[in-house]
Protein backbone atom coordinates (compact mmCIF):
# COMPACT_ATOMS: atom_id res chain seq x y z
CA UNK A 1 0.00 0.00 0.00
CA UNK A 2 1.53 3.13 -1.08
CA UNK A 3 1.39 6.56 0.93
CA UNK A 4 -1.36 8.40 -1.56
CA UNK A 5 -3.43 5.15 -0.34
CA UNK A 6 -3.06 5.34 3.15
CA UNK A 7 -3.25 9.50 3.05
CA UNK A 8 -7.04 8.33 1.34
CA UNK A 9 -8.45 6.19 3.99
CA UNK A 10 -6.66 8.79 6.74
CA UNK A 11 -9.02 11.36 4.85
CA UNK A 12 -11.89 8.80 4.68
CA UNK A 13 -11.88 8.13 8.66
CA UNK A 14 -11.28 11.95 9.00
CA UNK A 15 -13.94 12.77 7.04
CA UNK A 16 -16.40 10.34 8.68
CA UNK A 17 -15.53 11.07 11.98
CA UNK A 18 -16.73 15.36 10.83
CA UNK A 19 -19.87 13.86 9.45
CA UNK A 20 -20.84 11.94 12.29
CA UNK A 21 -20.10 14.88 14.43
CA UNK A 22 -22.19 17.27 12.76
CA UNK A 23 -24.75 14.53 12.36
CA UNK A 24 -24.50 14.18 16.44
CA UNK A 25 -24.58 18.26 17.11
CA UNK A 26 -27.31 18.42 14.81
CA UNK A 27 -29.30 15.54 16.27
CA UNK A 28 -28.77 17.08 19.62
CA UNK A 29 -30.12 19.82 18.97
CA UNK A 30 -33.24 18.22 17.37
CA UNK A 31 -33.63 16.20 20.58
CA UNK A 32 -32.65 19.30 22.65
CA UNK A 33 -36.16 20.85 21.15
CA UNK A 34 -37.96 17.97 21.46
CA UNK A 35 -37.00 16.82 24.96
CA UNK A 36 -35.45 19.54 26.95
CA UNK A 37 -32.49 18.09 27.33
CA UNK A 38 -29.87 20.37 27.97
CA UNK A 39 -29.20 22.46 30.61
CA UNK A 40 -29.90 25.96 29.15
CA UNK A 41 -33.57 24.77 29.32
CA UNK A 42 -33.91 22.83 32.71
CA UNK A 43 -35.79 25.08 34.19
CA UNK A 44 -38.51 24.05 31.05
CA UNK A 45 -37.62 20.79 31.32
CA UNK A 46 -38.25 20.98 35.38
CA UNK A 47 -41.63 21.88 34.04
CA UNK A 48 -42.44 20.03 31.42
CA UNK A 49 -41.56 17.19 33.52
CA UNK A 50 -43.97 18.29 36.44
CA UNK A 51 -46.85 18.33 34.05
CA UNK A 52 -45.91 15.17 32.92
CA UNK A 53 -46.42 13.95 36.79
CA UNK A 54 -49.18 15.68 37.30
CA UNK A 55 -50.55 14.43 34.14
CA UNK A 56 -49.74 10.38 35.32
CA UNK A 57 -51.10 11.16 38.91
CA UNK A 58 -54.57 11.53 37.28
CA UNK A 59 -54.10 8.74 34.69
CA UNK A 60 -52.02 5.73 35.84
CA UNK A 61 -53.29 3.02 34.38
CA UNK A 62 -54.09 -0.25 36.82
CA UNK A 63 -52.09 -3.70 36.47
CA UNK A 64 -53.38 -5.83 34.29
CA UNK A 65 -55.10 -9.17 35.66
CA UNK A 66 -52.22 -12.09 35.87
CA UNK A 67 -54.20 -13.70 32.85
CA UNK A 68 -53.48 -10.82 30.80
CA UNK A 69 -50.22 -10.54 31.79
CA UNK A 70 -49.32 -13.85 31.06
CA UNK A 71 -50.85 -13.65 27.30
CA UNK A 72 -48.53 -10.49 27.18
CA UNK A 73 -45.74 -12.20 28.40
CA UNK A 74 -46.10 -14.93 26.17
CA UNK A 75 -46.96 -12.74 23.06
CA UNK A 76 -43.54 -11.10 23.58
CA UNK A 77 -41.23 -14.53 23.79
CA UNK A 78 -43.17 -15.79 20.43
CA UNK A 79 -42.16 -12.64 18.67
CA UNK A 80 -38.83 -12.97 19.56
CA UNK A 81 -39.45 -16.22 18.13
CA UNK A 82 -40.65 -15.16 14.56
CA UNK A 83 -37.64 -12.63 14.09
CA UNK A 84 -34.97 -14.96 14.84
CA UNK A 85 -36.97 -17.40 12.72
CA UNK A 86 -36.28 -14.63 9.86
CA UNK A 87 -32.98 -13.93 11.02
CA UNK A 88 -32.38 -17.76 10.35
CA UNK A 89 -33.99 -17.59 7.07
CA UNK A 90 -31.85 -14.61 5.58
CA UNK A 91 -29.03 -15.49 6.95
CA UNK A 92 -29.40 -19.09 5.25
CA UNK A 93 -30.27 -17.27 1.91
CA UNK A 94 -27.14 -15.20 2.29
CA UNK A 95 -25.08 -17.63 2.28
CA UNK A 96 -26.67 -19.46 -0.30
CA UNK A 97 -26.40 -16.79 -2.80
CA UNK A 98 -23.08 -16.20 -2.09
CA UNK A 99 -22.09 -19.66 -2.05
CA UNK A 100 -23.68 -21.90 -4.77
CA UNK A 101 -24.91 -18.63 -6.85
CA UNK A 102 -21.94 -16.55 -7.50
CA UNK A 103 -22.85 -13.68 -4.85
CA UNK A 104 -24.46 -10.63 -6.52
CA UNK A 105 -23.14 -7.78 -3.58
CA UNK A 106 -26.22 -5.86 -4.40
CA UNK A 107 -28.75 -8.82 -3.69
CA UNK A 108 -26.02 -9.41 -0.21
CA UNK A 109 -26.76 -5.73 0.98
CA UNK A 110 -30.79 -6.24 0.06
CA UNK A 111 -30.59 -9.02 2.33
CA UNK A 112 -28.13 -7.38 4.96
CA UNK A 113 -30.33 -4.68 5.33
CA UNK A 114 -33.67 -6.66 6.14
CA UNK A 115 -31.67 -8.34 9.04
CA UNK A 116 -30.34 -5.17 10.28
CA UNK A 117 -34.00 -3.97 10.27
CA UNK A 118 -35.18 -6.73 11.79
CA UNK A 119 -33.11 -6.61 14.66
CA UNK A 120 -33.16 -2.67 14.75
CA UNK A 121 -37.47 -2.74 15.21
CA UNK A 122 -38.21 -6.33 16.97
CA UNK A 123 -34.65 -6.52 19.05
CA UNK A 124 -33.54 -3.01 19.74
CA UNK A 125 -36.87 -0.66 19.69
CA UNK A 126 -35.81 1.66 17.66
CA UNK A 127 -39.29 3.15 17.98
CA UNK A 128 -39.44 3.78 21.32
CA UNK A 129 -36.89 6.74 20.72
CA UNK A 130 -40.36 8.69 19.35
CA UNK A 131 -42.89 6.65 21.30
CA UNK A 132 -44.19 8.09 24.57
CA UNK A 133 -45.48 4.53 25.04
CA UNK A 134 -43.29 2.12 27.35
CA UNK A 135 -41.32 -1.10 26.12
CA UNK A 136 -43.15 -4.47 25.83
CA UNK B 1 -43.06 2.42 43.71
CA UNK B 2 -45.70 5.46 43.64
CA UNK B 3 -46.98 6.57 40.68
CA UNK B 4 -45.03 10.17 40.60
CA UNK B 5 -41.70 8.35 40.91
CA UNK B 6 -42.38 5.86 38.51
CA UNK B 7 -43.13 8.51 35.93
CA UNK B 8 -40.08 10.22 37.03
CA UNK B 9 -38.30 7.17 36.19
CA UNK B 10 -40.05 6.66 32.98
CA UNK B 11 -38.84 10.41 31.85
CA UNK B 12 -35.37 9.67 32.91
CA UNK B 13 -35.61 6.47 31.29
CA UNK B 14 -36.44 8.16 27.84
CA UNK B 15 -33.58 10.91 28.34
CA UNK B 16 -31.36 7.87 28.73
CA UNK B 17 -32.62 5.96 25.78
CA UNK B 18 -31.45 9.03 23.46
CA UNK B 19 -28.50 9.50 24.92
CA UNK B 20 -27.35 5.88 24.27
CA UNK B 21 -28.39 5.95 20.84
CA UNK B 22 -26.48 8.89 20.34
CA UNK B 23 -23.49 6.76 21.44
CA UNK B 24 -24.91 3.97 19.34
CA UNK B 25 -24.89 6.40 16.24
CA UNK B 26 -20.88 7.13 16.59
CA UNK B 27 -20.26 3.71 17.61
CA UNK B 28 -21.67 2.86 14.02
CA UNK B 29 -19.53 5.40 12.32
CA UNK B 30 -16.54 3.60 13.88
CA UNK B 31 -17.57 0.40 12.46
CA UNK B 32 -18.93 1.95 8.90
CA UNK B 33 -15.19 3.40 8.82
CA UNK B 34 -13.75 -0.05 9.15
CA UNK B 35 -16.30 -1.26 6.58
CA UNK B 36 -15.31 1.17 4.00
CA UNK B 37 -11.49 0.23 4.36
CA UNK B 38 -12.40 -3.72 3.62
CA UNK B 39 -14.31 -2.40 0.42
CA UNK B 40 -11.57 0.13 -0.82
CA UNK B 41 -8.72 -2.37 0.09
CA UNK B 42 -10.04 -5.60 -0.60
CA UNK B 43 -12.31 -4.47 -3.76
CA UNK B 44 -14.16 -7.58 -5.01
CA UNK B 45 -11.78 -10.32 -3.73
CA UNK B 46 -11.60 -11.47 -0.25
CA UNK B 47 -9.08 -14.06 1.77
CA UNK B 48 -10.22 -17.68 1.93
CA UNK B 49 -11.64 -18.10 5.34
CA UNK B 50 -13.27 -20.99 6.81
CA UNK B 51 -17.12 -20.80 5.72
CA UNK B 52 -18.39 -23.04 8.19
CA UNK B 53 -16.77 -21.43 10.88
CA UNK B 54 -18.16 -18.17 9.58
CA UNK B 55 -21.81 -19.23 9.21
CA UNK B 56 -21.77 -21.14 13.08
CA UNK B 57 -20.25 -18.13 14.85
CA UNK B 58 -22.97 -15.61 12.84
CA UNK B 59 -25.33 -18.14 13.87
CA UNK B 60 -24.03 -17.99 17.68
CA UNK B 61 -24.41 -14.34 17.59
CA UNK B 62 -28.02 -14.30 16.19
CA UNK B 63 -29.08 -16.95 18.98
CA UNK B 64 -27.38 -14.71 21.55
CA UNK B 65 -29.98 -11.66 20.68
CA UNK B 66 -32.36 -13.89 20.47
CA UNK B 67 -31.70 -14.98 24.46
CA UNK B 68 -30.77 -11.23 25.52
CA UNK B 69 -34.12 -9.83 24.00
CA UNK B 70 -36.25 -12.85 25.95
CA UNK B 71 -34.28 -11.62 28.90
CA UNK B 72 -35.46 -7.85 28.21
CA UNK B 73 -38.91 -9.33 27.74
CA UNK B 74 -38.77 -11.65 31.22
CA UNK B 75 -37.67 -8.65 33.02
CA UNK B 76 -40.61 -6.72 31.37
CA UNK B 77 -43.08 -9.02 32.54
CA UNK B 78 -41.38 -9.72 36.38
CA UNK B 79 -40.43 -13.25 34.74
CA UNK B 80 -37.37 -13.60 36.92
CA UNK B 81 -36.08 -17.03 36.14
CA UNK B 82 -36.08 -16.81 32.47
CA UNK B 83 -34.73 -13.47 32.46
CA UNK B 84 -31.64 -15.09 34.82
CA UNK B 85 -31.47 -18.18 32.55
CA UNK B 86 -31.55 -16.26 29.29
CA UNK B 87 -28.72 -13.68 30.27
CA UNK B 88 -26.61 -16.95 31.51
CA UNK B 89 -27.32 -17.71 27.87
CA UNK B 90 -26.47 -14.96 26.00
CA UNK B 91 -23.32 -14.50 27.72
CA UNK B 92 -22.08 -17.73 27.11
CA UNK B 93 -23.14 -17.92 23.48
CA UNK B 94 -20.87 -14.78 23.27
CA UNK B 95 -18.12 -16.69 25.17
CA UNK B 96 -19.01 -19.15 22.40
CA UNK B 97 -18.45 -16.73 19.48
CA UNK B 98 -15.32 -15.04 21.07
CA UNK B 99 -13.69 -18.48 21.37
CA UNK B 100 -14.74 -19.31 17.49
CA UNK B 101 -12.99 -15.72 16.11
CA UNK B 102 -10.23 -15.51 18.35
CA UNK B 103 -9.29 -19.33 19.34
CA UNK B 104 -9.91 -21.21 15.50
CA UNK B 105 -10.19 -17.82 13.15
CA UNK B 106 -7.35 -16.06 14.41
CA UNK B 107 -5.81 -19.26 14.16
CA UNK B 108 -5.72 -19.63 10.51
CA UNK B 109 -3.14 -19.36 7.85
CA UNK B 110 -3.65 -15.12 7.80
CA UNK B 111 -2.01 -13.45 10.14
CA UNK B 112 -2.26 -9.28 11.07
CA UNK B 113 1.04 -8.53 9.29
CA UNK B 114 -0.42 -10.92 5.70
CA UNK B 115 -0.56 -7.13 3.97
CA UNK B 116 -3.91 -5.78 3.00
CA UNK B 117 -6.08 -8.79 3.94
CA UNK B 118 -4.52 -9.44 7.17
CA UNK B 119 -4.81 -5.98 8.42
CA UNK B 120 -8.71 -5.83 7.34
CA UNK B 121 -9.52 -8.92 9.00
CA UNK B 122 -7.94 -8.35 12.09
CA UNK B 123 -9.14 -5.19 12.35
CA UNK B 124 -12.71 -5.67 11.87
CA UNK B 125 -12.51 -8.92 14.31
CA UNK B 126 -10.66 -7.74 16.74
CA UNK B 127 -12.27 -4.30 17.51
CA UNK B 128 -15.48 -6.07 16.90
CA UNK B 129 -14.56 -8.72 19.43
CA UNK B 130 -13.46 -6.45 21.99
CA UNK B 131 -17.43 -5.25 21.86
CA UNK B 132 -18.42 -9.14 22.02
CA UNK B 133 -16.26 -8.76 25.29
CA UNK B 134 -17.18 -5.94 26.83
CA UNK B 135 -21.17 -6.94 26.12
CA UNK B 136 -20.03 -10.09 27.64
CA UNK B 137 -19.11 -8.32 31.00
CA UNK B 138 -21.90 -6.16 31.25
CA UNK B 139 -24.03 -9.32 30.74
CA UNK B 140 -22.63 -10.89 34.10
CA UNK B 141 -22.69 -7.56 35.73
CA UNK B 142 -26.55 -6.88 34.83
CA UNK B 143 -27.18 -10.57 35.80
CA UNK B 144 -25.52 -9.97 38.79
CA UNK B 145 -28.05 -6.88 40.20
CA UNK B 146 -31.22 -8.75 38.42
CA UNK B 147 -29.97 -11.68 40.98
CA UNK B 148 -29.98 -9.50 43.86
CA UNK B 149 -33.29 -8.06 42.66
CA UNK B 150 -32.53 -4.57 41.35
CA UNK B 151 -34.63 -4.73 38.45
CA UNK B 152 -38.73 -5.10 37.80
CA UNK B 153 -40.58 -5.09 35.08
CA UNK B 154 -41.75 -1.09 35.49
CA UNK B 155 -38.05 -0.37 36.64
CA UNK B 156 -35.16 -2.07 34.25
CA UNK B 157 -33.24 0.48 32.04
CA UNK B 158 -30.10 -1.39 33.02
CA UNK B 159 -31.33 -4.52 31.29
CA UNK B 160 -32.94 -2.18 28.19
CA UNK B 161 -29.46 -0.70 27.69
CA UNK B 162 -27.36 -3.97 27.54
CA UNK B 163 -29.79 -5.29 25.43
CA UNK B 164 -29.36 -2.87 23.18
CA UNK B 165 -25.83 -2.70 23.16
CA UNK B 166 -25.42 -6.32 22.83
CA UNK B 167 -28.35 -6.15 19.64
CA UNK B 168 -25.90 -3.47 18.09
CA UNK B 169 -22.99 -5.36 18.25
CA UNK B 170 -24.97 -8.03 16.32
CA UNK B 171 -26.21 -5.65 13.85
CA UNK B 172 -22.50 -4.51 13.56
CA UNK B 173 -21.90 -8.17 12.52
CA UNK B 174 -24.84 -8.31 10.39
CA UNK B 175 -22.57 -6.31 8.27
CA UNK B 176 -19.24 -7.75 8.79
CA UNK B 177 -20.28 -11.49 8.44
CA UNK B 178 -21.38 -10.96 4.37
CA UNK B 179 -18.22 -8.31 3.61
CA UNK B 180 -15.33 -10.68 5.38
CA UNK B 181 -16.68 -14.01 4.40
CA UNK B 182 -19.11 -14.02 1.05
CA UNK B 183 -18.86 -11.07 -0.94
CA UNK B 184 -16.12 -10.65 -3.66
CA UNK B 185 -14.06 -13.91 -5.22
CA UNK B 186 -11.42 -15.75 -3.26
CA UNK B 187 -7.92 -15.13 -3.55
Amino acid sequence: MNTEEVVLILWIVAGSLMLASVLGVGLAIMLDRRFSLLPADAAKAAESRATRVAVAREAVPPKPVDEKALAARKAAYRQGVFVLIGLAVLTVLEFVVATALGGSVVFLFVLILAKAGLILQFYMHVNLLWSEEEAH
Amino acid sequence: MSAESLVEYQAQTRANRVGLWLFIISESFLFGGLLASRFYLWGNTRPALDQALGLIVTSVLLISSFFMNRAESAIAHDDRKTFSNSMLITAGLGIVFLIGVVGFEWQGHIKPWDGVYGAVLFGMTGLHALHVLSGVVLILIIWNLGRKGHFSGDRHWGVEATAVYWHFVDVVWVFFYPALYLMGTGV
